[in-house]
């Protein structure tokens, strides 16, 4: 599974990223309405950066599940 | 301050790759989310995004640089001190002094091509273009069927050969273009539809139900839908659940479809190109795993292989393995074994899921008495369990043990490697069954 999107231009691309792009949106209406600072809002990214690389890590460096696991959770 | 961007892991399988392209020229100054470069896999493409603000300094790997192993450098980006905080991201890395070492320079991999023989991927190309080129009415359609030649390639040459008219990208809406490719249907086009896999499918079942298949019966037999969906299906390596699942059974209860698993390369082609010329819409379920298997194969032959009628890929006396599509493969392993033990198995590769072949199971259940049905797919309600009641229906007096069936596990795909295997079928598990019924 991919998505080159070789379908489309960069320049749409760039395009929406720049004028519609609802996260960019958000992190504009968060600034503009001073509810964080820029300096806050790296830091928030630093850290959720951080914790997904040490879930990762965290994951590739556990060991396999037990096979009694085979059914956990498909069921409450 | 100088970081390195490294080459990314798209997948767990993934250990090198391919950067096709840079995106952007030392000295660009690049924003957090900034595509960076094109990199592509045998599986997959995608762009490479920068995570941090700075300056592009210096290109570790050429444009078109083949077998970059995943966490190698690819280029160095000078940052402002700001995003010092940035230290040690998945995809980047601050330099150190230590020397580095550099990416290994692009070699050329001698492609073995076997011309006397043809991949299941290949076969399915030839059957598209061959139709296309004998009737302009057939068109395909699909994510990435175009420009990018196929997420899995079988798209290869297409648009070359005939046109944006007629191989056309669509956008990633499948009940979008699924529902436009059927009303094109109704007007007398001849759509192929490719899903990228049958799992996206999933977004178009309200088409695929209630329009495409209920029209012709809802408007009395006057408007008929003429369509292709095609597409792997199945279980594919450590993509998990949502991405790898096998659909058959979902598909084959709906009257007015026709459902296909081949199994051969020679089968894809003379059935798909049959799905094409058929008047009613076709499930054409391929598989992942499957596209790279080869077989010897004329390259021109036109043959049309008939829907609804499986074969038997080995002859038996002791008891028949009914199965379809990639699990074929471990059914003739294990024969193989056993005929070793002096257990004759014949297996029968369905081939056409709707309209069931009774008649050939019925046939191969009176020769051999007894029956083992396998199948990827979950075990309730599915493919197996109608086999099972045809059995029971047409051929309870010669049944010598009751059938049996090995399907997969009642569980959504699990990630980790160790439990995807155990929620498939196994040889193991066919071995076992077998040797307690003969």
């Amino acid at each position: 599974m991919s998505d080159p999107a070789q379908y489309r231009t960069r320049d749409e691309v760039k395009e929406v990223r720049d004028h519609s792009d609802p996260i960019e949106n958000l992190r504009n209406i968060i600034i503009l309405n001073n509810y964080l600072t820029e300096d806050k809002l790296l830091e928030l990214n630093v850290e959720i950066k951080q914790a997904v690389d040490q879930s990762a890590q965290f994951a590739s460096d556990s060991p396999l599940p037990h096979e009694s696991e085979l059914f956990t959770d498909v069921y409450q | 301050m100088k970081t390195e961007i490294y080459m990314p892991a798209m997948s767990p399988s993934m250990t090198e790759g391919t950067l096709t392209k840079w995106l952007v020229k030392v000295g660009d100054q690049l924003k957090i989310g900034d595509p960076i470069a094109e990199i592509e896999t045998d599986k997959a493409s995608m762009e490479v995004e920068s995570q941090i603000d700075g300056i592009i300094s210096e290109f570790l790997v050429e444009n078109g640089q083949d077998q970059i192993a995943v966490k190698t450098p690819i280029a160095i980006i000078e940052t402002s001190s700001s995003t010092e905080k940035l230290k040690g991201k998945l995809f980047t890395n601050t330099i150190d002094d230590q020397p580095k070492q550099r990416a290994s320079k692009a070699r050329t991999v001698d492609q073995d091509k076997k011309l006397d023989k043809i991949s299941v991927r290949e076969a399915i190309r030839d059957a598209l273009a061959e139709e296309m080129r004998k009737d302009k009415n057939v068109f395909v359609m699909g994510e990435e069927v175009a420009e990018y030649q196929g997420a899995y390639k079988v798209t290869q040459g297409l648009l070359q050969e005939f046109g944006a008219s007629r191989v056309i990208d669509t956008p990633i809406t499948e009940n979008g273009f699924a529902g436009l490719a059927i009303g094109a249907s109704f007007s007398g086009l001849k759509p192929v539809v490719e899903f990228m896999t049958f799992n996206f499918s999933l977004q178009a079942m309200d088409h695929i139900i209630n329009s495409a298949a209920k029209t012709l019966y809802m408007g009395g037999g006057q408007l008929n839908c003429p369509i292709v969906f095609r597409g792997p299906n199945g279980a594919a390596a450590r993509v998990a659940a949502q991405h790898s699942q096998d659909l058959t059974a979902w598909f084959s209860h709906i009257p007015g479809l026709k459902v296909i698993s081949p199994f051969s390369a020679r089968d894809h082609k003379g059935l798909l190109k049959a799905a094409i010329r058929d008047p009613n819409p076709i499930i054409f379920l391929e598989n992942e795993i499957l596209y790279s298997e080869q077989e010897p194969m004329l390259e021109d032959n036109d043959e049309i292989i008939p829907i609804g009628k499986a074969k038997i890929l080995m002859e038996g006396s002791d008891i028949t393995i009914i199965s379809h599509s990639i699990s074929l493969k471990m059914c003739l392993e294990v024969s193989k074994k056993l005929a070793k033990k002096n257990i004759n198995c014949e297996v029968l590769d369905l081939r056409t899921i709707k309209p069931l072949d009774t008649e050939a199971i019925t046939r191969s259940i009176k020769k051999t008495n007894k029956c083992v049905v396998v199948e990827q797919g979950w075990s309730q309600s599915g493919v197996s369990s109608e086999i099972i009641s045809v059995i029971m229906e047409n051929a309870f007096d010669w049944l010598d043990a009751p059938v049996l069936r090995l399907t997969g596990k009642d569980v959504p795909m699990p990630y980790a490697e160790n439990l995807e295997s155990l929620a498939l079928p196994s040889e193991h598990e066919l071995i076992k069954i077998i040797e307690s019924l003969v």
